[in-house]
């Protein structure tokens, strides 16, 4: 299991993490935004919310951090049970379990590719 | 496959990549925008104050607040590449704004939004997002 460096500034309106996120976009300072703005306790670290287990984390998080393609600085804003989230990915990206749903995928796509995945899913579980 | 797993803040597909950008009309279109907000501004008798807020020629008024939202709404960031990085709230500390300047900035917008041949859901949109940056940059009640 990998563990995660979350750097996130959390806020509980839609249409303010829109702005913030084209305010980072157009050159703000992450942390500077998190300590005015992110509502979790992580904003006067500047948003460092310390080191997580990938499974202790929305799986939200996880997907937009795995699918993060460093063209920008940051991605988001990305909806959790919390609020929604501006992410600055740091370190390796999470590595994305398999789901029900994309092993019947590959089972359909690629039959020689399953027994790989189960493999995958047991390591992923254990 | 992800999509489902990253729900968006709105569910308008406003505010996704550049949809903003070209709904209003791409570069143009916002200067079309910018320029019926200041001609606004110059005749709206609630706006004068934030009107005297500004020089007396707004031409740099106008290209700055065209190039801001040319990047603010998704499109190609051209205010940073002309006079780099700006924190909206952080800018406009300088000035006194209450909810009165705010509403009379807010007011020449709607103005000028109403001119524009938008459909009238990226106007509610439009609106709605440009209040957030209004009211990020009052700085007194």
């Amino acid at each position: 299991m990998q563990t995660i460096a979350l750097h996130h500034i959390l806020i509980k309106s839609p249409l303010l993490a829109q702005d913030l996120a084209a305010e980072l976009e157009l050159g703000a300072d992450f942390s500077e935004i998190a300590r005015e703005y992110s509502a979790c306790p992580s904003a006067k670290e500047g948003g460092f919310a310390g080191y997580h287990q990938q499974d202790e984390l929305p799986i939200e998080i996880i997907t937009a951090l795995a699918n993060f393609n460093g063209q920008k600085t940051f991605t988001g804003p990305v909806f959790s049970s919390f609020g929604y989230h501006l992410l600055k990915p740091v370190g390796e990206k999470p590595k994305l379990a398999i789901s029900d749903e994309n092993i019947l995928d590959q089972t359909i796509d690629s039959p020689e590719d399953t027994s790989e995945s189960a493999e995958e899913i047991e390591v992923a579980t254990s | 496959m992800n999509s489902e797993n990253t729900p968006t803040p709105s569910k308008s597909a406003y505010g996704q990549e550049d949809n903003s950008f070209l709904a209003a009309g791409e570069f143009e279109g916002i200067k079309r925008l910018v320029d019926a907000f200041y001609d606004a501004m110059e005749t709206l008798p609630e706006a004068r104050t934030v009107r005297e807020m500004h020089s007396a020629d707004l031409t740099e008024s106008r290209d700055k607040l065209t190039r801001f939202l040319t990047g603010w709404l998704g499109g190609p960031k051209l205010f940073s590449e002309k006079y780099g990085p700006i924190r909206i709230p952080v800018a406009h500390r300088h000035l006194e704004i209450g909810p009165a300047e705010r509403d009379a900035w807010l007011a020449c917008m709607q103005v000028a939004v109403n001119k524009q041949d938008y459909p009238q859901e990226f106007r509610n949109y439009l609106m709605a997002q440009l209040y957030v940056p209004a009211e990020r940059s009052r700085n007194k009640d």
